[in-house]
Parts: structure tokens; sequence; C-alpha cells
């Protein structure tokens, strides 16, 4: 017969949560999915990519940096069709 | 050997269902029509797939965006809502769409009208050939 388990208190360990969310391996991931990205809209100077980090997790954003970004996103929606090459 | 799965092209469906379903004198677009065609549409939707996944072995979740052009602000708002209604409401090849954002005024430097646009994802489901 299988023995039971009861399980009486589950005990989080946010700091863990917040140092996994900022982990160097996983920055270096999502800073190598915005430069595809970046590199599929049409490249640096017209995008960018912008690193944040808080108290509980790291940010990646891809930008339009400049005029002509702007306008390549606006008539051709290039920063939108970039996305798929952010992914896994 | 696997069966081939095939998928229709999306944005070439979503056109066809959108142009039987607007009402009189809207018709929906792959782009923006030229300068040159006559008369000019005062109203106009256009649809452009913009990215998106193959989902499942049977179904692909192509990324969709869906524009509203029109003269007046809230013109271009309802006719980019009702797109994503019609495209909402599918029951066929495209069943199941979600993610849709609620319209934003994105205004497009290339044209005086004003552009309500939204951006989601659509299940399309596959066929197998022989």
């Amino acid at each position: 017969m299988a023995s039971s388990v009861r399980i009486k208190r589950i005990k989080f360990h946010n700091d863990g949560f917040n140092e996994l969310r900022k982990a160097p391996a996983l920055v270096s991931d999502m800073i190598a999915r915005g430069r595809r990205m970046v590199d599929a809209a049409g490249g640096f100077p017209k995008f960018d990519v912008i690193v944040t980090e808080n108290k509980s997790r790291a940010r990646v954003i891809v930008v339009t940096a400049n005029a002509d970004g702007m306008v390549d996103e606006q008539t051709d929606r290039a920063l939108t069709r970039s996305l798929d090459a952010g992914r896994g | 050997m696997a069966d081939k799965v095939r998928f229709p092209h999306a944005a070439k469906v979503i056109l066809d269902l959108l142009n039987a379903e607007l009402p009189s004198g809207v018709k929906a677009y792959p782009k923006i029509p030229a300068a040159t065609t006559n008369p000019k549409p005062g109203k106009f939707i256009v649809v452009r797939v913009v990215g998106g996944t193959t989902e499942t072995l049977v179904t692909s979740a192509p990324q969709i965006t869906v524009e509203g052009y029109a003269a007046a602000d809230s013109d271009a708002y309802d006719l980019c809502d009702l797109a994503v209604a019609i495209i909402r409401s599918q029951d066929g090849v495209i069943r199941g769409a979600r993610g849709f954002g609620y319209p934003q005024n994105l205004p497009d430097p290339t044209t005086s009208q004003v552009r309500y646009t939204s951006t989601g994802e659509v299940r399309v489901w596959g066929a197998t050939t022989p």
C-alpha cells in the first residue's frame, strides 16, 4: 500500500525567485533574444535593446531608437514582425 | 510516412471572410490601397500577418494585425473593432482567436486618415493532403 504524505505548509523563498529572475544566464538569453529582434527589425540604430533591473526581476525591452525606426514600425510593422526572432 | 498537414494562407482566409461580412462600401485589403485606386476608399481595413507559430500538429497560430482606416476617429475605431469581432466569431478553418488588444490609435505617417489597430493570434486548422 502506498503511504500518503500530508503537506501541511508550503513556504516560498521569494528571494530565490528574485535571484532566478535576475540570473546572469537568464539575462544573457533575454539580451540575445532582443538582439535577434533588433536584427530582424532592421538593426541598430533604428532599433535597440534596453536592459533594466529592479528588486525582483530583470527586463529586456526592444524599442524603436530613432525616427527612421519609428517610421518603419508605423508603416511596415517592422518591430512587431520581429517578435518571432525572439522566440525560443 | 506521416501525414502531410497543410495550412491555408491565414491572411487570404481572413480577407475573404471580412469582405463577405463587412458592410457594403467597406473592403479589406492586404495593404493600403494605392493612391491611384479609383475611387480612393474613405474607409477600409488592412490585414497583415506579422508572425506566428506552428501550434500543434494540426493547428498553426499566425499573428494577425488588423487596421481600420477612416477620416473620423470613431469610424476608424469601429472598423477595427468590427473586424476583430468578425474574426473572433469564426467557426470554420479559423476558429479560436486570442490576445487581440483593445484597438489603439496608431497614426500612419503616409496618410491623413486615422488608423486604429489591434494585433492578436488566430488558430488556423490544417488539413491532411496525400
